[in-house]
Order: structure tokens, then sequence, then C-alpha cells
């Protein structure tokens, strides 16, 4: 039977992806307004398996590309989610069979879900980091040697830019231009691939994933319990091989920003509460990436360490990371393929510049499993 | 002398204040046309302290009457909203998302217009004034008066803005514009959206704000008068007029800067319990720390800074089980005064509780003397715990800290509370509020872009700080008072070079004279206040 994303669905995906980012991706907020008013108008678009795809199809995954602070303001225009693939099926000469995220993590999430609805194709439940990372290197696409290439960066005016290039990392720093010079609010095709490559390659059942962990948050809320007993147990329900750890609950007490080539990077540092004693710091390139207590490691990317309010479980963004912020801070192990050597060259501490050898989360001493 | 005022949903509170010390205070019906209830306040702490209307150099009033007409959806205005962005920002029209009881009040009239900014000050596209022309005659047609205006990146750049209220009001005389750059930060749904709040709020901002003159004029009061808004600051009535929503958190700040005040505490939790809940805050040299969480109000997302606040299940009302061992979050609300067992009701309530272990007396204690020690002892115990499991998670650090009761429920919790160095029921507790609005301060300020890579981060930081300052001493801050209480530094990645637009806000203590004399008078009707006047660009 044929599995539709309702409009009921969205707030608890939005809620879910935000947590998965990482304290990256963009606010999913707007992404859910404009997915809601998608689905009014273009119906529910259907949600299909990575395993049902045909080896034959075309299939794209789709993401909106920018600095979030230009999001904020140029929010996303209509038709978005449909220009880069009708820019993309005239380039190819073929029509697109579905889109898949490009990240689950943050308002990627909704971004293919707006696509599918306008264009009436499904959209694929798996996405290609289980989480967010801030450059098109950091996805399984790239670890297993798929091309980036034809990427299709466009805006709200209808221009498109085509970056056809061999090798993945030009063509990122090509679509990183092009998504400057179109205004900084794009949405972008990338990684086209046969539904073969699809199979081998997607992260499967993440976008169930997200929808699970804010469906479970939000009921707890509703039911007035524990949100954060709620995510522990809906994540270990999903995937009962997932490490998940509560690293640290505590209140921000300093952040530090740069900018360093086109990124928010700095460090927070946190201060236990309740039981928690000690002083923690926590990394951050656009998403959180390092957490140490003491100067000893914690967690470290590419495993994911989810920020929350302490108070009401929603994402902590690192954008938004303030003095005072009360969290609580999750680790949660990292899709099996992106800790192979492969993976780790992608994803892992050395390609965001750390010297720290990753270690998996739950190799780390830790009395605080969940 | 000046006097603060604190216009309630059931209460007009009144203190007459002489620099920091409290002469007088009353509390009043708050009555249906506002300023009768205003009237009866001020001219009893008048009478208290034989102080004559000529001897007063300011009077400040702080409301929540906006924020409530808006969440229980009152006396809302019809408005347009007009978005100039197009072709971005399509996707989200204006006013989407609103609930729908709320838009069945205020329509859902909008139109996106081309033109606003890149980050980078280009245009998106070229300003389609004549767009806007049109649109303004359709609102006009329509009867529509109160029109929002929003751009992308107004913020960095108002002159669309402020070129497309020209062109309204020409096309659309009787228009009241709000433009969403009065309204602060980035994110142009948040800020649209409290411009279109505003926008709302236009025709009872105006009739109340025209009701708080009548009453002074009633009373005889030529001093100047002040509303106070979110930060703590004033803003004059006039601006107050044109900009009810700038007042929207004016009430937990000044609950909380008048708790200070009163408890002579620059940094300590601030406890306030209502009949339902109870609400603690944190103060950082004398000012509310405020929340990192946008804040939604009325089901519309706003991007205010509000003051973080941990809100607990707990107030007078509280409804208590036959054990004692669960209170809240249920509560009587107003229906205390006839259900509790105190008045004569039947249902167990916190006051009950209080009263019934001798550490208050409310209404008939006799109601109570067949409550088992117990159940009393249990119930005190569940209700410090409740207290005390809020303080700790609003807490920085483990250490103990001041904590300042305040509020009509202060009752409920006696003695000692875990992680409190001390507790405080301050002498005027109950009108710590129009203590808050009677020592509301003069803001200042800047918002720059600096190369970070050029100045360095501190040095650019420095001289923001200092022209933030100079920003407020110009609003009427007395300058060895004025302190900088917001930074914020948001960095313009894409235009390299460590660009970053640097906003900082100063406030510091209004400058008077000696009472009446003028002096004081004339620093305050001279000054330009808050967001209109601290403004540098």
């Amino acid at each position: 039977m044929k599995r539709f994303i309702s409009v009921e669905e969205l707030s608890a995906l939005s809620l879910g992806a935000a947590i998965l980012g990482t304290g990256g991706g963009g606010d999913p907020y707007l992404g859910r307004l404009a997915a809601q008013r998608e689905i009014e108008r273009h119906g529910a678009p259907e949600l299909i398996q990575v395993h049902d795809l045909p080896d034959d199809a075309l299939v794209v995954p789709i993401a909106m590309g920018g600095a979030p602070a230009i999001g904020l303001e140029k929010l996303l225009s209509e038709p978005f989610a449909e220009t880069p693939v009708r820019r993309l099926e005239s380039y190819l000469g073929r029509k697109v069979d579905a889109v898949a995220p490009l990240e689950i993590g943050g308002v990627n999430a909704l971004i293919p879900i707006m696509a599918a609805s306008r264009l009436g194709i499904p959209v694929v439940d798996g996405d290609s980091m289980g989480r967010a990372f801030p450059t098109l290197d950091n996805t399984t696409f790239n670890i297993l040697g798929l091309s980036a290439s034809p990427v299709v960066v466009t805006n709200e005016h209808g221009d498109a830019v085509i970056v056809d290039v061999k090798q993945n990392h030009r063509a990122e720093l090509l679509s990183r231009a092009a998504i400057t010079g179109l205004g900084g609010a794009t949405c972008s095709t990338l990684y086209p691939m046969s539904g073969a490559d699809a199979k081998r390659a997607l992260l499967p059942n993440t976008l169930s994933f997200a929808l699970a962990v804010g469906r479970a948050v939000e009921r707890a809320r509703d039911s007035g319990t524990d949100p954060f007993d709620a995510l522990g147990a809906a994540l270990r329900t999903f995937d009962p091989t997932l490490h998940v750890r509560l690293l640290f609950a505590g209140t921000v007490v300093d952040v530090g920003r740069t900018i360093a080539g086109g990124f928010n990077t700095g460090h927070a540092r946190l201060r236990g509460s309740d039981d928690w004693t000690g002083e923690t710091e926590l990394t951050f390139q656009n998403e959180y990436l390092r957490m140490t207590r003491n100067g000893r490691l914690l967690a470290i990317v590419p495993d994911l360490i989810c920020c929350l309010d302490s108070d009401t479980a929603d994402a902590a963004t690192c954008e938004t990371l303030r003095y005072g912020q009360r969290l609580k801070v999750f680790g949660i192990s990292c899709a099996p393929i992106m800790r192979t050597s492969a993976g780790l060259n992608a994803c892992g501490p050395k390609a965001f510049g750390f010297h720290d050898a990753y270690v998996p989360i739950e190799a780390i001493p830790d009395e605080g499993l969940l | 002398m000046r006097i603060g005022v604190d216009v309630g949903g059931t209460n007009t509170d009144a203190v007459l204040m002489s620099g920091d010390r409290v002469l007088a205070t009353n509390k009043s019906p708050t009555t249906a046309d506002v300023s009768g209830g205003i009237t009866s306040a001020i001219r009893s702490v008048l009478a208290t302290a034989g102080c004559a209307p000529r001897e007063l150099a300011a009077v400040m009033i702080g409301t929540t009457h906006f924020t409530n007409a808006f969440v229980e959806r009152r006396r809302l205005t019809r408005i347009g909203v007009i978005r100039i962005g197009y072709p971005a920002t399509t996707a989200i029209p204006p006013l989407y998302g609103w609930p729908a009881e709320l838009l069945k009040q205020v329509g859902s009239e909008s139109r996106i217009v081309a033109g606003g900014y890149e980050f980078d000050g280009t245009q998106i596209a070229p300003f389609d004034e004549s767009a806007v022309g049109s649109a303004a005659r359709r609102f006009r047609k329509a009867g529509l008066r109160s029109i929002a205006i929003s751009a992308v990146f107004a913020p960095l750049n108002r002159q669309q803005e402020e070129r497309a209220a020209d062109i309204v009001r020409n096309e659309h005389p009787e228009a009241v514009v709000s433009l969403s750059s009065d309204f602060g930060r980035l994110g142009l749904l948040e800020r649209e959206n409290a411009a279109a709040m505003n926008a709302a709020l236009a025709d009872l901002a105006s009739h109340v704000v025209a009701s708080f003159a009548q009453a002074l004029r009633e009373l005889q009061i030529g001093a100047p008068f002040f509303i106070s808004q979110n930060d703590g600051t004033l803003m004059t009535a006039e601006y107050a007029a044109l900009h009810p929503v700038m007042t929207f958190a004016s009430g937990p700040t000044n609950s909380m800067r008048g708790a200070a005040l009163l408890a002579r505490a620059q940094n300590a939790l601030v406890i306030d319990i209502g009949g339902t809940t109870t609400d603690i805050g944190v103060l950082q040299h004398g000012f509310p720390r405020e929340s990192s969480m946008n804040a939604g109000i009325g089901g519309v997302r706003t991007n205010f800074r509000m003051p973080d606040i941990v809100s607990v299940g707990l107030g007078g009302g509280s409804i208590v089980s036959p054990d004692g061992a669960v209170v809240g979050p249920q509560s009587l609300g107003y229906r205390i005064i006839e259900d509790a067992l105190v008045f004569g009701g039947s249902v167990l309530t916190a006051t009950d509780i209080v009263v019934a272990a001798g550490l208050a007396e409310v209404g008939n204690r006799r109601k109570v003397s067949h409550l088992d020690a117990r159940t009393v002892e249990r119930a005190l115990e569940s209700m410090r715990a409740m207290v005390e499991r809020g303080v700790e998670r609003i807490k920085l650090n483990a250490s103990e800290v001041p904590v300042i009761l305040v509020g009509g429920g202060s009752i409920l919790i006696n003695g000692q509370l875990r992680g409190a160095s001390q507790v405080i029921v301050p002498p005027h507790h109950a009108v710590a509020n129009a203590v808050g609005a009677a020592i509301a301060q003069a803001g200042g300020e800047v918002d720059r872009y600096y190369s970070y890579d050029q100045l360095g981060r501190d040095a650019a930081l420095e001289d923001a700080k200092a022209a933030a300052v100079q920003s407020a001493v110009a609003a009427g801050a007395v300058a060895k008072t004025v302190i900088i209480v917001d930074v914020q530094e948001y960095p313009i990645a894409y235009l390299g070079g460590g660009m970053t637009r640097v906003r900082i806000k100063a406030v510091g203590e209004m400058h008077f004279g000696s009472a009446g004399t003028g002096a004081g008078t004339g620093a305050l009707a001279g000054a330009a206040f808050g967001v209109d006047g601290g403004r540098d660009r």
C-alpha cells in the first residue's frame, strides 16, 4: 500500500529533523510552513522506501543551500523546489522519477516534500547523511564514489547555474560560488543517480526516523511526560543497533564565534546542572562536531551531538546558542558507513580539522548511558 | 517625584516614588474605560502622600493590555500587509500559519510586491512602487486603515519600507502604518508578524493611550508620561500609540525590575507567585535575563526578546489532592474566592494549606481546621519542592543566590528554599510591577558593521559599546549609570573579511532634576527614547 505524507505529520517531522540537525541544517520551521502550503494546494506526496526504487529510476537528491541568516530573510520562493528538478530534466533530457533528501537534519528534510508534492512524484525515505553536514562532500554518495555532477543551483528568479565537473570537491567549490552569486537562498539538485545506486547509497528509513523522533517528543509534551525519556525510547525502538547516550546537562556560560571560510565556527562552554559536574566544551562548525569534559572526549563527528533545550526538548542550533541557555546534550552513533575509513575520510574528525582520532561514542568510557 | 502605574487585566496599581523610595501605593480595580482605574489609583497615592500633581516630574505606565487583547483576540483591527520581496519569499505569504480565529478578526489581505534587498545590499528586484500604490488603493477600498509593511533585509536598510509608507499615506491618507524595521531583528517572518500584530492593535492602542492622557488631564497632571517597553526602557506616549507591540513583554520585565529595587538586589532570582502559576526569572545587574527561544504570542511566532522565565504550575488557587501529595497544575483561578475551603467552597487549594498551617490569614481559618496535619505537611513539602525544582532549572550554577518573592501568592513559600542564600519578601511586593514601571530607564542602541579582520573583534566591540553608551546618554540617561545590557553579533559570512553586524544596547537611569523644577522634565521631554531615539545608523 502506498504511504503518503500528510500535513499533520509535518510538525513532528520538522521537530525530529531539527534534533537530527545536530545544531545545523537550518530551522525547519520555514520549510514546514512552505511544505504545508504545497500539500494543501498540490496534494500529499508518496513516501517510497529505498528498496522499492526501480533500478533504472532517475533518483534526485534535493536541498536548499545558502546561509541560514539569508534564508531567514528571503524565506523560500515559489516554485522553489520545482525549479532545479525541471532544469535538471531538460539538461539530462529525461524525467525525474523520485526526489530524496540530501540531508535529514534541519530544513532540508522538508524540501524534497515540497518538490514531490508539486511534481507529483514520490519522495524517498532515505538520505545521504543521517544528520546534517555542511558540504556535499560529507555524503554517503561521495564516500561511495558517486558523482555530484551535474549540480543544478537555482534561485527565486528561476536562474540556474549548472555545474558539471568530474571531481566532487570541485563541484562543491563551484556550487558554493553559485549559491553566493545567486543570492544565497537557493535550491539545488545534485548527485542525480539510478535507482540501483540509490539503493546502495541512501541510508534507509531516515525520514521515518526523523518523524518517529519528532512524534515521540510531541506526544510526551502533549501528555506532560518527560520528552527526553520519550526521545531515548523512540531512538532505541526505531533502531536497536543505535548507541544513545546522555552526554551532559547544563547551562551555556560562554559562546565564542568566528567566521572562517563561510562557516559559523566556534566554541561553547557549558556548566553542569543537576548531577552533572565540571565544565564541558562544545566545538561547532555549522553543526556540533566535538564535545569534551575537562579535556576528555565525550563524542566526536561523525557521531551525532544533539543539543536540546532542557525545558522543551527543542533543538538548540549553533547559530542561536546563547549564554544562559539550558541544554541537555545527547550523543547518537552515526551510520556504520560513516565509520569506515572512506567514511571517516569524508566525514571524520580530520575532515573538519581536528587532530583527534575518531572514537565511536559507545567506546568512550562514560557513566551516562541512557 | 514620579508615579509608576501598572494597568493589568484585573487591577490597576500605582506607586508614588521619590528617587528609589516608595512613598505611597494603591491597588484599584481596572475599569472598562481604563482611565477610571488609573485616575482612582493615582488620586489615591497623591492623597496618601499629600503630594500635588504639579510636583510630579513624570508618570510611567506599564500595561499588559495589548498583550491580553492580542492573546484573547479582543478589539483587533482588520489589517492589510504589504511585503516587499518578490520574487523571493513567495512560498510563505504574509499571515500564513496564523490561527484561523485570529485571521477571522484581522482578515488575510496581503500583497507581495517586487523589491527588497540581498544580503549585500543590492536589490532583489527593482522596487515596484506602483504595486505598493495599487495595494494601498485596494486596502482603502476594502476599508482597511491599518497597514503593515515589511521588506527583505529591512534591518540592514529600511529605505524601501519608508518609501512604501510614504506611498501608502499618499494613496490612503487615513492609513496608519507599521514598519517591520521598527521591530528589530533579522528573520522576515517573525519581524513581519510583529508589524502585523502591531497593525492589528492600532485602533486599541490609540484609544488606550488617549485614555491614559485623559486620566492624567483629569488629574491635572502636566508632567510628561511614558510607556514602558519590553526591555525595561521607556517610550513616549506618541511612540507607544503607534508601536503597541513594544509593550508585549513589559509585564514580566517590570515585575522583575521592581523586585530588584524593592529588595535592593541586582543579581537574584525573582519568584512571582500568582493564582495559577509561579514564574521564576533571573535578574542580572538589575535586568531580566532574556530567553533564547522564539516566543509565540497568541499562536503567532515572533522574535521578541522575552525575559527567560521558568513557569511552574503552582499558585494560590492550585488544587491539592486529598492526601496532599499532588499540588496543581490545575487551579481554581479567579474562582478561588468562591470554591476554596477557606472561602466556604469545597475544593482543597494551596491557599487552604498555608492557612491550615497557620502561615497566612486568608478567609475563614475554621473551614480548614479539620485538615489532617500530615496532609498539610505533605502539601507544603510538595509546594516547596516544586519551587525548588524551578529554581534549580533556571540557575546558571550551583552557588546560592538571593531569592525575591513577589506577587499575591508569595504566602505559599515560608522560610528557606534550597538553592537560595536568602529569601526576601520585600515591602510593597504586591505592586512590584508598578515600581518597575516607575524606575524604567533610558536606552540607546547601535547597529553597525565592522570588519573583524581589520579591526579585531575586541576593538570593534569596544567602539560599538562606546557609541551605545553615548546614545543612551543622549536619550536622557545619567552617564555614570549606563551599562551595556545586550550584545549581539551577526557574522555576515558571505561578505568575507570577518564582516559582522554588531547590535549593542545600553541603558541607564533616567536623569531627573529635583521633582517638578523642570530640569528633569526638560530632560525627559527633550530626550529621544528607546528604539526610536537610540537608533544609530
